[in-house]
């Protein structure tokens, strides 16, 4: 435990070297006069630069322990840094002992600029190993998400040859393994020496023992650990990652308890209404959508006159630029008021005009409302006339005209488009004979005429 | 006080020195062991820190629904003599019940000691309704004509088996109550439409039974007070001392008003506290009301023919269809929250003449209400649910008789009917077993339901909480899926 605690220094001191050393560098060969005086900062250097790169190798080697990190690039970067510490340690003996060696002393530049090297070398092996392979690749540049392009070690689980779908492991319990614990849990990145990305390193599990137990929950570390306080340092996933939800523990809990098997099919084993459940939950259910263009977010100023009609102004959704505009604390909105929401005109899905003092002129100006979804004009003195300026609106699905004075008439002259759903016309001047020639033009239209 | 207010700030500044010392030091360690890159720190279920204990600040996704109207039928309306025909239950009438089918479920107190399980025959006829000729129980001939427009749900499922934990349940998701009810939750997420009335309005009926009901049912529970459901009287005057007294000027009123505002706002910048926030916001609600509800409660203006709708009690204050009307009423006005209460449907004795008098004050003012918001043009997102806090057993509670028997409490399975706001209408949805005891097929719990209800206004369940007292609250607690079958 201490050794690996000292092993957390690793990453602390290895910056030092590498400054220093670049520095000496610096000042080696690129600093053009040698009248400064810059030989003997130079072999200073050399001497901290050997130093700390000597103890920050050991620091290394100790954290190399905790088992966490890529056999293949640890190997890499320890025998650089190896290479990186003896070579430094050699320049610096050239340096201060010139006198001792003769010859040798040639090849001073040529050992410093390999030395130089072998630094970047091991500086981006020991990223890669936190980081992860690919932090530094150009790929990378153009994507956005980390996440995503983390993922090429999904592919592994198809080399088992027996990746198999519509097993329960396949289709439910690996899903989230994938999404929750992989990021940090594969063969690049080992975190606790366990990898998650076959089934069979699954259940091999790292350091603490055996992850999952079929059929023993209480015994399965994997359980345990999610389970544990969030604040405990032990808990899984960390702190800063986005935790299992209920039912996908609940999930696990039921496979572990059920042998937690590979093979497993999914229409095999017994599923009770809390799976089925979560398992209907997954298939992919589409959230209600206004299927609208996207349109510009303006938020509508607050300007006194807009304050003082009290008119109820919400988006749709949280977040989303289209507006629900209601009349409901303002009875007294009149045709001119309108105009003071052209502004949000197209942003617009619902409006409703109930009870207001609006008339056909107004009506007109919903001309600029091209993305309404549903007009409510209930109890206006909107008549004939207003059909016109409705039937611009393309998108419009709901229609609500009831107590107005429109009749049969215009109802006729209304044009649908094929989202159209429903007309209210209950009090309105409509008749059933209206309704019924209506319904020959559009039968897929409701109009509802109230009771009879 | 002022001394504790000082410690506070002293306890803050402390914490503050001493997070910084260790802190920004941690800060550096962090980023020099940096493995992990930041990213936006979660909480349980994903949301952003600074959104916890926030109003939603508008829906999740799209809402079908904007208001709900939840017509609740307390005492445990019996399954078997209204939505759910059990044929078996005429032939087998006297016989005992199957020990199978009670299982090991959970039997009340009231029956513990009865040592013979007899099968009652309901004590209403059934008759096909609608396109889909659903059964239909003929004490509910209202109900019944509109049954193309109602989602029956036959298989809901509750934890409770006596009235009050049960209705708690149904209302706020916990049997003890203390906990906020459906239309606070929904008062405090979406906030109110109409600025002139309350968000969350109840109503009782009398008349019904003399079963009390626990205004913990609408109880704003951890939340700020002014989302408490605003309980309308059921006698003449919805709300007492309305009127100005006789002599008082409103712009006195407001000016008085104006004042106790001003102390108020001074002592909240002092202590911070919500529930002052509350306090002003109930006195301006107050003075609003004092114009919109005479309105809303003078039904002179409606005509006669929808009034005969309504059915013939709808001009006596108190009365199930008088809050059938006022409903709609304020539904037109956009209350977000509109909770009816009818006692009355706890028949453990003389159930066919209990029921008879239960279906008759309601039944035909429920229809109307649904017909009334659907020729509106108001049932496209209003939310309409009609239902208990369980069933009744198949089995007779005590002697059975022709006339006398009874049923008692079931938790196992009960009816519950939705119309409008989304749900898909002439569906009927669960299976229960020949006996109406157990669900065969396709249960829902209550907190499915209250997830299915959330999810129409446009609410995901999971990601709507509220923190105190050290964990995160759901209306569904932790558990409730929705059910999406229901959804048009």
């Amino acid at each position: 435990m201490m050794i690996e605690f000292l092993g957390h220094f690793h990453p602390v001191i290895v910056h030092l070297p590498i400054g220093i050393l670049v520095l000496a560098f610096i000042l080696e060969f690129l600093i053009p006069s040698k009248k400064i005086g810059t030989s003997i900062v130079v072999e200073i250097a050399l001497l901290i630069a050997a130093f700390t790169l000597i103890l920050s190798a050991l620091f290394g080697w100790l954290l190399s322990f905790t088992g966490e990190y890529n056999a293949d690039i640890l190997y890499k970067h320890k025998m650089l840094a190896i290479l990186l510490c003896i070579c430094t340690s050699i320049l610096w003996i050239l340096k201060k002992f010139p006198e001792h060696f003769g010859k040798i002393t040639k090849g001073y530049p040529a050992l410093f600029y390999c030395s130089f090297f072998l630094l970047l070398f091991t500086g981006h092996f020991g990223g890669s190993l936190t980081h992860g392979e690919d932090f530094l690749s150009l790929s990378n540049a153009f994507k956005n998400s980390k996440i995503q392009t983390n993922t090429n070690y999904l592919e592994e689980d198809s080399k088992d040859g027996l990746a198999v779908k519509n097993t329960v492991y396949d289709s439910l319990v690996r899903p989230i393994l994938v999404e929750k614990c992989m990021q940090c849990h594969n063969s690049k990145k080992q975190k606790g020496g366990f990898q998650m990305q076959t089934y069979v390193l699954l259940m091999k599990g790292g350091k603490s023992g055996h992850p999952i137990v079929p059929n023993g929950i209480v015994n399965s570390e994997f359980i345990h650990r999610i389970q544990l306080d969030n604040n405990d340092e032990k808990h899984m996933p960390p702190k800063a990652k986005e935790p299992l939800t209920s039912a996908e523990l609940n999930l696990i809990y039921w496979w572990i308890n059920n042998g937690a098997s590979k093979e497993k099919l999914l229409q095999d084993v017994k599923i009770n209404d809390t799976i089925k459940a979560i398992v209907k939950g997954k298939e992919k259910i589409e959230l209600p959508s206004l299927n609208l263009q996207p349109v510009n977010h303006i938020t509508i100023q607050d300007s006194l006159a807009l304050t003082q009609l009290h008119l109820l102004i919400t988006p749709i959704i949280k977040g989303s630029p289209f507006l629900e505009i209601s009349a409901i604390n303002a009875p007294g909105l009149n045709d001119a008021d309108l105009e003071l929401l052209f502004n949000a005109a197209s942003q617009t899905v619902w409006l409703i005009l109930d009870e207001t003092k609006l008339t056909d002129l107004g009506i007109k100006k919903l001309l600029k409302f091209n993305n309404l979804k549903r007009l409510s004009l209930k109890n206006t003195k909107a008549t004939n006339q207003s059909i016109s300026a409705i039937n611009q609106l393309t998108h419009l699905e709901y229609l609500n005209i009831v107590g107005t004075s429109i009749n049969d008439a215009g109802l006729l002259s209304i044009k649908c488009n094929k989202q159209f759903k429903k007309i209210y016309c209950w009090r309105s001047g409509i008749t059933e004979k209206g309704i019924e020639k209506f319904k020959q033009l559009y039968p897929n239209v409701v109009v509802d005429f109230g009771m009879k | 006080m002022n001394e504790l207010l000082r410690l506070k700030y002293e306890k803050s500044r402390r914490e503050f020195l001493r997070g910084s010392a260790l802190g920004l030091g941690s800060i550096a360690m962090n980023s020099l062991l940096g493995c992990n890159p930041s990213i936006t720190k979660h909480t349980n279920a994903g949301i952003p820190a600074d959104e916890i204990n926030q109003p939603l600040g508008g829906p999740h996704f799209l809402p079908t629904a904007k208001r709900v109207i939840y017509l609740f039928q307390s005492g445990g309306p019996s399954q078997m003599e209204l939505f759910d025909y059990k044929p078996k239950l005429y032939e087998m009438h006297g016989k005992e019940i199957p020990a199978s089918v009670i299982g090991q479920n959970r039997i009340s107190g009231m029956v513990s000691n009865q040592y013979s399980f007899p099968l009652a025959r309901p004590a209403a006829n059934f008759k096909q309704f609608g396109t889909n000729g659903t059964y239909m129980s003929e004490l509910i001939p209202g109900i019944s004509s509109i049954v193309d427009d109602l989602c029956i749900v036959r298989s809901v499922t509750t934890d409770q088996i006596n009235h009050e934990p049960a209705v708690i349940f149904t209302q706020t998701g916990n049997q003890l109550s203390g906990r906020p009810s459906i239309g606070s939750w929904l008062s405090y997420g979406l906030g109110s439409l109409n600025e002139n009335l309350p968000s969350f309005i109840v109503m009782l009926s009398k008349g019904g039974g003399d079963q009390p009901i626990s205004n913990a049912a609408w109880s704003n529970g951890f939340l700020p007070s002014h989302h408490q459901g605003v309980q309308f009287l059921s006698g003449k005057d919805p709300i007492l001392f309305l009127n100005t007294p006789d002599g008082v000027d409103r712009m006195d009123r407001r000016r008085a008003l104006d004042f106790i505002k001003n102390f108020n706002q001074l002592q909240n910048e002092k202590w911070h506290d919500p529930e002052i926030e509350s306090q002003i916001s109930q006195a301006e609600m107050a003075y609003k009301m004092q114009l919109a509800v005479p309105t809303i409660s003078d039904l002179s203006n409606e005509p006669q023919h929808i009034l005969d709708m309504y059915g013939p009690d709808v001009k006596i204050p108190g009365t199930f269809a008088h809050n059938c009307i006022m409903a709609r009423r304020l539904a037109e006005k956009d209350v977000r929250f509109i909770q009816l209460y009818h006692m009355g449907w706890d028949h453990h004795g003389s159930l066919a003449s209990g029921i008879r008098k239960a279906t008759k004050q309601t039944d035909q003012a429920s229809a109307a209400l649904v017909q009334d918001l659907k020729q509106r043009g108001l049932l496209d997102d209003t939310l309409v649910v009609w239902g208990g806090e369980f069933g009744r057993t198949s089995f007779s509670q005590g002697k059975l008789t022709p006339e006398g028997f009874g049923r008692d409490h079931h938790p196992g399975c009960y009816t519950i009917w939705m119309a409008g706001g989304g749900v898909k209408p002439g569906l009927v949805y669960g299976e229960t077993d020949d006996f109406a005891h157990n669900v065969v097929k396709d249960r829902v719990h209550v907190h499915d339901f209250q997830a299915t209800l959330l999810y129409l206004m446009g609410i995901d369940h999971e990601k709507f909480l509220y923190k105190k007292e050290g964990r995160r609250y759901r209306l569904t607690d932790v558990s409730g899926n929705v059910i999406h079958n229901l959804i048009a």
